[in-house]
């Protein structure tokens, strides 16, 4: 150790007062002061070189501390010029250390740079060299190149390495100073050099060259470095380059780094490396120096980087794996980023080491730990997920690294959704994992969660649903974290509601463990809003009966300061309101076989009535709603059960699955099965009711299933869709054909008193005669249904009781306020489709068209015999075609009319509001059905240029085509 | 490549710095004060390797520290580099030191900072190690410092 007694006493001082100091304020004053001394100092004349030195030293001291030392640079410059080396050699120092490489005083080095690089005094040379390494910038790359690539020559090796960094600096500067095959050269002549310390050197300027992407310029090179390479673990350099006793670590890895680069992606390449590498590993891993360890994991990163080969991977898996069982981190370390790498290639060698990378979880350093985990996400696969996930789990038990922690959950819960072996064993693991790392559950987390469980729900069905419900309700009884108490409640309300939709019993259950919880000390008034919640989904299920105690706790709540909280106690205490008005309604029992109509079947047969044959049904309602159905489709999953489903029950039989909502299909239960009509599940609403017991008939009276109670819909909530939507259905409900335009929307109400109406009576027989044909068609798949499926939740089996009309107003003016109702999870939304409308049969001949001619007939009477006012058919050219033959009350006239053009008759069409089945030139054919007896009436024009037009109306009533005739003439001649 | 070596003290004082990018003053100065942070979670049993995860100087590079006596070595290096080799690297410059110096400690650092960062250039040019042979370095070094002596 020196003592320092070559030094002034003022900058042993200086060290002393700076070493003493206490704080940053302290060392300043000091370093104030003692750049004032430097100063006036430095600009003493005649200094003696010793004294300039000191204080040089001590400048450098002083920006080393992070002060401004800027006032010594040119005096840093000046020393550059000295003739005694110890000057030179702190002058240049303290230009590369001070100056920018953009300073403007670097230009007074320049002349000096030349010169020493042209000195006769080697250490003047290296000296300069290194300096010109760190100082050169663009401006001085050309006066400096010539100097330093002669330099590359020199006959002493310290220079010649230090040539050809620099050169390498230069060329990164400015590719224009050095010829590209001048460059090559010049390199090739550095590893062809007989000095291995300039060898290595040269090394490094081919690994920069292939990182910038030259490796197939020097793909070729690559026996060369390969021999060099085996050269080197045969021992065959000169001793003075071993490293305790092994050869040339820091060349080899050099080499193996460029290796990597040679044979990445190449076969052909890689096939000359093998060989070369596996003895290489061989021999790294004989020893148990660090530096051997170091070539072992250079040699892994290059088994991983080029062109895989089987045993190279193994062995590279097996070396690495010792790594692991160090005691040393540094090597667990690297062992870890070493199979990391291989498990990209390939995961089979890793796997075997699975044990030992659990164990590494388990030490205190957290880069190591990190890592760890990173390497344990990689490797788990379907088969050790098990035992990963548990080793993981009991990490986040017992860690208490909040950092580490969190890491930890995000892993978890990833591998647990890509991985988990069952269901079961998925929830379990969720649940584990919540209860340990709650405090990480934040939003994502969970809508990530309910939106596997609904997925899963959707698609196993109640099996799934029951389990979940009884896990979660199980874990309801335990003193719960506020967030894991939101995620149960939204399991009970949401899934738990529809599973034990038709058992009071556990509903009941289910009920009071939740407001039980309402007692508990809760964390934050957001998660009553999720009890609140929970209890008003609980509510809508159709056993419920515990109305007055959720009523008393909306009732509460609505006085609440959460004004979360008091919005839904208000919403939900309404909705309580309607639900229990609708329990306590009286149901209105619908015999779905229809054996009252059978007499006036009968009777109508008798006098000549066709029976119902199918097959002569229009398939109308395949039109239009194929068209419209997808885009309706946007409930997140009520589709499943509801959308699309619900669509086919309005329509009569016809509804094959082409007209299906592209997603019903996909239903748990029966309604996939064959069959056309067994894809059509009864309603699930009072709307819809009367035409939908109607439609279906046969098979489904005696096993007691066709009893449908409607649900209210308490998925609705949150989307309000409800009472919109029955709205919908009524308005149109009148002309079926297809919606209505929306000028007739002013209609409406009208239109929904007359659909009340409509459904209201549904047990006086004067509907009769519709249903006889239908007999036998729509055997709805309901009896089919509860044989096979009898695990089935009962929401999903159809019931066919018409609901009490006046639900239909209910809806209306309920307040709830769907954008204030943040949606929890994914909300049912229960939308009534419009779609509906589209698939009703359109126009059909005499004997059908009372199926359409509903109550209205009898309930309105039409006012005036002399107007009349049609609605579009929506049928295609061959359902007119067989209607035309059916009809011969055909009327033809030939008018000379101002139509014109095809817009011409287009606007009449319109006036008549029917519609276009088909145009051909200047012919064109359309189809309408009278809108009040839903008569039907076509009509075949033909316009001519010069007006004349020609005119075929067939109609099922003759006075309706009188009337068109005589609203053509009126309007269009 | 190595991008930064720094030798500092166990006070969280700066003994030796090098930048072998060009780097602003005052991002250097941020970069040693995290660097020196980061030297708190070195003990003598954890591991020396922290990946750069927050970008004290670019998120692609690792820390390599090592700690002897009072000082502690800190390399900053890209992902080319062995974290071994560097490791290894910095005994070297310890061992060096140690010839060097006879029996090297921070007080040697401090008083020569002239020889200190002729050892480094010795080794390290341009961020890139150019000679490890204990032997070569120490011989140049002896020359240079007889030359001076002689004049």
């Amino acid at each position: 150790m020196s003592s320092g007694s070559h030094l002034s006493k003022e900058l042993h001082d200086l060290i002393k007062s700076i070493g003493e100091t206490r704080s940053k304020q302290e060392e300043d004053k000091i370093i104030i002061k003692e750049v004032q001394q430097l100063k006036t100092k430095l600009n003493e004349k005649n200094m003696p070189p010793k004294k300039v030195k000191e204080m040089l030293i001590r400048a450098i001291y002083i920006e080393m501390l992070g002060h401004d030392a800027s006032f010594v640079h040119i005096n840093a410059i000046h020393l550059t010029q000295s003739k005694n080396l110890a000057l030179k050699r702190l002058g240049y120092l303290c230009c590369s250390l001070f100056l920018d490489n953009d300073s403007e005083l670097l230009i007074l080095l320049v002349a000096t740079l030349q010169k020493d690089l042209a000195s006769t005094n080697v250490h003047i040379v290296v000296n300069a060299l290194t300096a010109v390494g760190k100082l050169i910038s663009k401006t001085f790359v050309n006066a400096l190149t010539e100097p330093v690539l002669k330099l590359l020559t020199h006959n002493t090796d310290i220079v010649r390495k230090k040539a050809l960094m620099v050169m390498q600096i230069i060329r990164q500067l400015n590719q224009d100073c050095i010829a590209e095959q001048d460059y090559d050269d010049r390199i090739r002549r550095g590893i062809q050099d007989k000095e291995p310390s300039v060898m290595g050197a040269a090394f490094n300027l081919y690994h920069e060259e292939l990182k910038k992407g030259a490796v197939n310029k020097y793909k070729p090179l690559t026996g060369t470095f390969v021999s060099m390479l085996k050269q080197i673990i045969e021992h065959k350099l000169h001793k003075d380059y071993d490293y305790h006793r092994f050869p040339a670590p820091w060349l080899q890895i050099k080499l193996l780094q460029i290796l990597t680069l040679l044979g990445a992606n190449d076969l052909k390449v890689s096939e000359q490396i093998y060989e070369v590498l596996g003895s290489t590993l061989r021999r790294a891993d004989d020893t148990t120096i660090n530096i051997g360890y170091a070539v072992t994991y250079q040699c892994v990163k290059c088994v991983s980087g080029i062109y895989p080969q089987q045993s190279l991977l193994e062995q590279a898996a097996n070396s690495v794996s010792r790594f692991l069982k160090s005691d040393n981190n540094n090597l667990k370390y690297l062992g870890i980023n070493a199979l990391t790498q291989i498990v990209s290639i390939s995961q089979k060698y890793v796997l075997e080491h699975q044990m030992t990378i659990v164990d590494c979880l388990e030490s205190n350093d957290d880069t190591l730990k990190k890592e760890t985990l990173e390497l344990l996400f990689k490797m788990t696969n379907e088969q050790n997920c098990e035992v990963i996930i548990q080793k993981l789990i009991h990490f986040l038990k017992t860690s208490s690294d909040s950092n580490f922690k969190k890491d930890l959950f995000v892993k978890i819960s990833l591998l647990n959704e890509k991985h988990a072996p069952t269901q079961e064993w998925f929830i379990k693991t969720a649940n584990t994992l919540f209860e340990f790392g709650s405090e990480f559950i934040d939003n994502d987390v969970r809508n990530n969660f309910f939106k596997l469980l609904i997925d899963n729900f959707n698609d196993i069905g109640s099996e799934f649903g029951v389990f979940i419900t009884e896990i979660y309700s199980e874990l309801l009884r335990n003193d719960l974290q506020d967030n894991i108490l939101k995620i149960v409640c939204w399991v009970i309300g949401e899934i738990g509601s529809q599973i034990y939709d038709q058992d009071p019993n556990k509903l009941n259950e289910l009920t009071q463990l939740v407001i039980l919880k309402l007692d508990s000390q809760l964390e934050s008034e957001t998660t009553i809003s999720w009890i609140l919640t929970c209890l008003a989904k609980l509510q809508s299920a159709r056993a419920f009966q515990m109305f007055d105690q959720t009523r008393a706790i909306f009732q509460k709540y609505m006085q609440s300061k959460n004004l979360d909280c008091q919005q839904r106690a208000i919403d939900f205490y309404t909705l309580a309101k309607f639900n229990a008005a609708l329990k306590g309604s009286q149901f209105i029992t619908v015999d779905p076989k229809m054996s009252f109509l059978d007499a006036y079947v009968q009777q109508e047969r008798l006098r000549g009535a066709q029976a119902y044959n199918p097959s002569l049904q229009v398939k109308a309602a395949a039109l239009g709603s194929a068209t419209e159905a997808p885009s309706l489709n946007f409930g997140p999953y009520s589709d499943n059960k509801y959308g699309g489903s619900k669509t086919n029950t309005f329509g009569t039989e016809e509804n094959k699955s082409t007209t299906q909502n592209p997603s019903a299909p996909t239903i748990a239960g029966p309604w996939d099965d064959t069959g056309y009509n067994q894809k059509q599940p009864p309603p699930p609403k009072p709307t819809i009711a009367t035409p939908m017991a109607i439609g279906s008939t046969t098979g489904m009276g005696s096993n007691g299933s066709g009893q449908t109670t409607t649900k209210t819909t308490m998925q609705s909530m949150g989307s309000g869709q409800m009472g919109l939507s029955s709205n919908q259905a009524q308005s149109t409900y009148v002309p079926p054909v297809r919606p209505l335009p929306p000028k007739e929307d002013p209609n409406l109400k009208e239109k929904q008193k007359l659909a009340n109406q409509l459904f209201a009576p549904i047990s006086q027989t004067q509907q009769q005669p519709q249903s006889t044909q239908k007999k036998g068609i729509t055997a709805v798949a309901a009896p089919k249904q509860m044989n096979t499926n009898p695990n089935i939740p009962q929401i999903t089996q159809p019931k066919q009781t018409a609901q009490v009309q006046n639900l239909l107003e209910i809806d209306e003016p309920l307040p709830i306020k769907q954008q204030q109702q943040p949606i929890l999870g994914a909300p049912q939304v229960y939308v009534q489709q419009p779609q509906i409308i589209t698939q009703k049969p359109v126009v059909v001949p005499q004997q059908q068209q009372q199926l359409w001619s509903q109550p209205p007939v009898q309930t309105q009477p039409i006012p005036q015999q002399q107007i009349k006012s049609y609605i579009p058919a929506n049928i295609n050219v061959d359902q007119y075609e067989q209607l035309w033959e059916r009809n011969q009350n055909i009327k033809e006239v030939t008018l000379q009319s101002k139509i014109k053009s095809e817009q011409d008759f287009r606007r009449m069409i319109q006036t008549i509001n029917i519609n276009i089945i088909e145009v051909i030139d200047q012919e064109i054919i359309c189809a309408g059905a009278n809108a009040e007896n839903k008569s039907c009436v076509l009509l075949y024009g033909c316009y001519n240029l010069n007006g004349s037009l020609e005119l075929k109306i067939n109609s099922t009533d003759p006075k309706d085509a009188e009337y068109i005739l005589a609203l053509i003439k009126r309007q269009f001649c | 490549m190595i991008k930064v070596f720094l030798i500092v003290s166990s006070s969280g004082k700066i003994r030796i710095r090098r930048f072998y990018d060009e780097v602003e003053f005052a991002r250097q100065q941020q970069i040693e004060q995290k660097l020196i942070v980061l030297t708190s979670k070195l003990s003598p049993n954890s591991c020396n390797f922290f990946k750069d995860l927050d970008g004290i100087y670019d998120k692609k590079c690792k820390i390599v520290m090592r700690f002897f006596g009072t000082l502690y070595f800190i390399a900053v290096i890209d992902e080319d580099e062995s974290e071994l080799g560097v490791l290894d690297l910095i005994q070297n410059i310890v061992d060096l030191m140690d010839k060097i110096f006879d029996n090297a400690c921070e007080l040697d650092v401090l008083y020569h900072p002239d020889k200190m960062n002729a050892l480094i250039d010795e080794i390290i040019v341009a961020g890139i190690v150019v000679e490890t042979n204990i032997m070569d370095i120490q011989e140049a070094l002896k020359q240079q410092e007889t030359q001076i002596k002689n004049k």
